[in-house]
Parts: C-alpha cells; sequence; structure tokens
C-alpha cells in the first residue's frame, strides 16, 4: 500500500475517531450557544436556580441581612445583588442603601447618587439622580414634615416629591439602619438563599468555567478536535472527488 | 458533496456557538443627560414636570415597550410646544439611556446618551438617529417612517425605536392632561 493510501486510512479513522469522542461535546456546545444567542426570549437571566448543591459548586452561601432600615411597619434589608421591602425585590445590582424612610405613602431609598422612590407595592416611582439632586454625593437621608431630606457635604435639603428641593431646618429625623426581628429574619431565608440565574450556569458550562481553571482547557481541546474535523474533512473530500475525476476519466 | 455541506454547517454552528460568549460589559457616557437638556432648550433648561403613569397609560406603555413600565413617574422637560424626554430601555441585557425630542408631535431629535450593552453601539451614529428625525405616532403607536436596522445592533434598534414610541406618545399624553387645567385656567 502506498504512503498516500496509508495516511488516507489513518486520516479516516482518526477522523471517525475525534468525531465520535467529540460528538456530546459538540452537541451541548451547539446546544448552548444557540440558547445562549436567545437568553432574552428564552428568558434566562431571569430563571434562577437555587439549588443546594449549585449554591455550593459556586461556594455561595446563604446570607440572610440581620439588619434593615425600618419603614413604617416594613423593612428594606439588601445584600449584594437585590434590596428587598419586605418580601417583595425591589432593585438589583445596586450598592447598599446608605438610608431609607417612609414619607406617606412613598418609600425613599438613597445611594450615594441616587434617589428612589417606591410605592408601597414595591414598585418604582422613579429614580432621581445627577443634576436633579441639589447635591452629591448624599451621605444621609431622613425626614422632616412630611418631607423627606437629604445630606451632602453642601448642605441640607427637602423635598416633597424628590424633584423639588430647598435647604431644610429644624427638627430632623435620620434614617438608621435597625436590628430585624427575629420573625422578620427567618421570613427572609428563602429570599437570599444563593440564586444561579440559568444564563450564568450556561454560560459557565458553555465555557468550561464551571469546572474551574482546566475547564477552558477541555473546551479549547473540544475547539482544537473540531479544527482536525475540518481539516482533515476537507482533506478527505477533495482527495475523494479527485480519485473520482480520474475514474471518470478513465471510464471515458 | 453532502458530506461537505454537513462539515460546513457543523463548523458554522460550532463557530457561532464559540462566540457567542458575551463579552464584557461598560458603560459609555455618550452625552450627559443634563449637557442633552441644556442643548435641547439652547442653553437653559425649564424645571422638570412630571408625568403619573395611570393604569391606562401603563397599559399603553406596556403594548409599546412589551412589558410593563419599569416606572410610574415620569420627568420630562417642556417649553412651549417643545417637549424632551430621558428613557432607558434594556436592549439585550443592559439598559440604554436615550434622549428625545418632541416639537409639534413629531421627534426633533434623539441621542443615545448612554450605552451599556457589549454590542450594537452603532444606534449612536447620526447615520441611524437620523432617521427618527421628523417622524411621528400612526395608527395603532407606530413610527410614521421605518427605521432601518443596523446588523449585529438590532436589539438596541428595536430598544430605540420603542423609546422613541414612547416619547411621541408620553408628549401627546403629556399635553392631553395638561390641556384640562389649561381650560381650567382660562375660566
Amino acid at each position: 500500500m502506498s504512503y498516500r493510501a496509508s495516511l488516507f486510512r489513518w486520516l479516516r479513522r482518526w477522523h471517525a475517531r475525534i468525531g465520535l469522542a467529540a460528538a456530546l461535546f459538540f452537541v451541548f456546545l451547539v446546544v448552548s450557544g444557540i440558547a445562549l444567542n436567545h437568553t432574552e426570549s428564552l428568558r434566562l437571566d431571569e430563571r434562577k436556580l437555587s439549588a443546594q448543591w449549585l449554591g455550593r459548586w459556586y461556594g455561595l452561601h446563604a446570607e440572610v441581612p440581620a439588619r434593615g432600615f425600618k419603614l413604617g411597619d416594613r423593612y428594606l434589608t439588601w445584600d449584594a445583588q437585590q434590596w428587598v421591602l419586605d418580601t417583595t425585590p425591589v432593585a438589583r445590582d445596586l450598592p447598599p442603601p446608605l438610608g431609607a424612610v417612609r414619607v406617606g405613602e412613598v418609600c425613599y431609598v438613597a445611594t450615594r447618587d441616587t434617589l428612589f422612590l417606591f410605592a408601597a407595592d414595591g414598585r418604582l416611582i422613579d429614580k432621581v439622580t445627577g443634576e436633579a439632586l441639589p447635591a452629591l454625593p448624599l451621605t444621609r437621608l431622613g425626614a422632616v414634615d412630611n418631607r423627606v431630606v437629604i445630606a451632602s457635604a453642601q448642605g441640607i435639603f427637602a423635598s416633597s416629591d424628590g424633584i423639588d428641593w430647598q435647604r431644610a431646618a429644624g427638627e430632623l429625623s435620620w434614617s438608621l439602619v435597625e436590628t430585624l426581628p427575629a420573625d422578620r429574619s427567618s421570613a427572609l431565608q428563602e429570599l437570599y438563599a444563593p440564586a444561579i440565574s440559568s444564563e450564568r450556569l450556561l454560560l459557565d458550562l458553555h465555557s468550561g468555567r464551571i469546572f474551574g481553571r482546566f475547564g477552558p482547557l477541555v473546551i479549547d481541546a473540544a475547539a482544537l478536535g473540531l479544527l482536525a474535523l475540518a481539516i482533515s474533512g476537507v482533506w478527505m473530500y477533495l482527495r475523494a472527488a479527485r480519485a473520482q475525476r480520474q475514474r471518470d476519466r478513465a471510464k471515458s | 458533496m453532502r458530506f461537505l455541506s454537513t462539515q460546513v454547517c457543523l463548523i458554522a454552528s460550532l463557530l457561532s456557538s464559540f462566540l457567542s460568549v458575551p463579552a464584557a460589559r461598560a458603560e459609555d457616557v455618550y452625552l450627559a443627560p443634563e449637557a442633552f437638556l441644556t442643548a435641547a432648550f439652547d442653553g437653559s433648561a425649564p424645571k422638570p414636570s412630571t408625568l403619573w403613569l395611570t393604569a391606562a397609560v401603563q397599559a399603553e406603555v406596556t403594548r409599546i415597550l412589551g412589558h410593563p413600565p419599569r416606572q410610574l413617574r415620569q420627568r420630562y422637560w417642556l417649553s412651549g410646544d417643545k417637549s424632551a424626554w430621558i428613557l432607558e430601555e434594556i436592549g439585550k441585557e443592559e439598559s440604554i439611556t436615550a434622549g428625545f425630542v418632541v416639537q409639534g408631535g413629531r421627534m426633533d431629535h434623539a441621542r443615545v446618551l448612554v450605552y451599556r450593552e457589549s454590542r450594537g453601539g452603532e444606534v449612536r451614529y447620526p447615520s441611524f438617529l437620523k432617521q427618527l428625525v421628523g417622524v411621528a405616532l400612526v395608527g395603532e403607536q407606530q413610527l410614521s417612517a421605518r427605521v432601518d436596522n443596523i446588523a449585529g445592533a438590532t436589539l438596541s434598534v428595536n430598544a430605540m425605536s420603542r423609546m422613541a414610541r414612547l416619547a411621541l406618545y408620553f408628549d401627546s399624553t403629556a399635553r392631553q392632561s395638561a390641556k384640562p387645567a389649561e381650560g381650567a385656567n382660562a375660566n
């Protein structure tokens, strides 16, 4: 058998072996890749997975806040991922609030650069930031005479709607963090259980990162396998096509 | 031949799946909201007004955006027949902040103020934004002119179109709700 013929046989055998070994990988990469291209329509970012084993795998632990801001008969609590008004998540991926007060039916929550207004049911009314605030950064939040009050290095300002601000004076009551009653803390257990979005899980599986630092290398190896398949497949096709042409010429 | 086409399909879909990993996100501020307002009103922006989203308005906003409004009160700036709106809408994963100036019921101009998506930032270019100039609402809160897509920025283009429709709808709603008050003042 000629050298080229034995090389062809060897290549065909390995083409099949690599294809078989990598088939499951490729099917998974294709399916997960297509899913990741449609995260919005599949709502993968909204689907949360909170299985305990998954939390352990990611090294996440439930940390139920022990303290919060009292807003009338309600409490605002938070962790690194969310703000929760009683048991209603009201915001995600925000820094810890520096204060929260309830004025009438509106709950005001402040960070250093933004004042959030929430309705009693937790729906966002407005988000006031930038030059709509009289001074930045905010340092404290409080209330006086049925108005919300913010403090900054430039002074203290009060407003009845979060838009019109005047300098404030008088007996101000500042928002303070309080220890949560025991029954509130236990009610928050489920809400603060660590959760991973389906998108994050799929992304980590797709990239191999979920398996630690060697995971991406395994995916790289699968990608190189694909490259080998592509090259060997094209080469074998061209060789077979040329052989067919030679046979056709010989017949004619 | 079938063997080769199968290979090509497989390679194409795998490359697409490899490439689908999102890039890092960043926030690009192209124009500060305050600067947008100052420019919109020739150097001096009026005080903000507020539009409360009643149940009827919320229903219409839901129809325009395809999801309920994210906030119940919308601030806007009004001077004569010109109004300015700063709106936020998610393109694919992150919100786009855009400013719209409506004059006489038609879009005067639009600007992308803050862009947070990893791809699709081409919607900030004048070549795209000029398509919105002069558009009005027709029929069921649709834009009067077709907005051409940008390849690779479809979701951002859609978000900009939705916000443009919303700004025009808010403008007409704010003017309608202001009319009874004007009438009462005149009496």
